[in-house]
């Protein structure tokens, strides 16, 4: 039996894309993982049967494939931290020059944390996941994610305060 | 700076869209994929289902004596394995027969000789030696008190 792809795709693709977009920083590499992974679950319809949570599930099979990438990569990026270090557009743009210099620059804020810490960032605050749900997205214990996202807050908010004051 | 406030203000910071051209391309590669995928786990099923089709439709064309020739061959080859397996099964059971009580007779016969021999009673032939070492669990240690 093949799955809904469509409804998939509808509920799922906007999240799918801006989580891989952030967490690869590379138009094309986001456009070749949301591939694979719709194409896992046409391939694979059986992965969805005992799902729970369907945006988790499909988060963490988005976050595995850009993994693998990486890992494929290796010798061309050593580092897996540096993964992401590339500038991209990853908000939208807008009108107000403040506000798109805010966005900018915490794109590039997002750019200089290590992956972990920006997937873990991501999944919190525009997923709005919980840290259990980030800890089952992310195949990592809870504690873990909330300590991740600590971190990952506060050099954002080291980052970005200069510019925030001014724009409040 | 209020944590909350920077955390919702981050919050509010509209992510960019998927690209809708992709909707589509995805979609249909994944379809392709899907299509090929069970094209593949198929095929097998499919080609045995053809040959059983064509075997049978050659047996109902009279003119053709091949698909008969072939069953017939398979069923000789199964009478012959059959009839081999039923002449070795006399063998078998002949070796697994009792010892007639003839040789019983001769080995008992055998046996009082050696007994004799020996000078020892031929019921006496098991018992152990008395200079055989024993078990160490039936040793007595032997204490002297001065």
């Amino acid at each position: 039996m093949y799955p809904d792809l469509e409804r998939l795709y509808d509920d799922h693709a906007q999240s799918l894309f801006a989580f891989l977009l952030n967490f690869t920083r590379d138009e094309a590499d986001t456009r070749d993982l949301l591939q694979e992974v719709f194409t896992k679950l046409a391939r694979q319809p059986a992965l969805l049967q005992h799902v729970r949570e369907e945006r988790a599930f499909l988060l963490r099979l988005a976050r595995n494939a850009a993994v693998d990438l990486i890992r494929r990569r290796d010798t061309r990026d050593r580092n897996y931290g540096q993964f992401g270090a590339e500038q991209v557009a990853l908000f939208s743009s807008a009108a107000d020059p403040d506000t798109a210099a805010f966005r900018a620059e915490l794109a590039q804020a997002l750019a200089e944390l290590p992956a972990d810490q920006r997937a873990v960032v991501h999944l919190k605050l525009w997923e709005g996941f919980t840290f259990e749900q980030i800890a089952t997205a992310l195949e990592i214990p809870p504690n873990t994610a909330a300590s991740r996202y600590r971190y990952g807050l506060d050099k954002l908010r080291d980052r970005l305060r200069p510019l925030y004051e001014e724009i409040k | 700076m209020n944590d909350d406030e920077f955390e919702s203000h981050l919050r509010q910071q509209p992510l960019r869209e998927v690209p809708p051209a992709w909707r589509r391309d995805i979609l249909r590669e994944c379809h392709q994929a899907a299509d090929a995928t069970h094209a593949t786990a198929a095929a097998p099923r499919v080609a045995w289902a053809a040959v059983w089709l064509r075997f049978l439709t050659a047996l109902r064309t009279p003119q053709s004596a091949l698909p008969w020739a072939g069953l017939a061959a398979v069923w000789l080859v199964i009478l012959a394995l059959n009839h081999n397996q039923r002449e070795e099964s006399p063998a078998v059971l002949a070796q697994a027969a009792p010892v007639s009580p003839q040789i019983v007779l001769a080995l008992r016969e055998q046996n009082k000789m050696f007994a004799e021999l020996l000078a020892v009673p031929p019921h006496e032939a098991d018992r152990p030696k008395a200079g055989m070492p024993r078990p160490r669990s039936e040793c007595h240690p032997l204490f002297l008190t001065v």
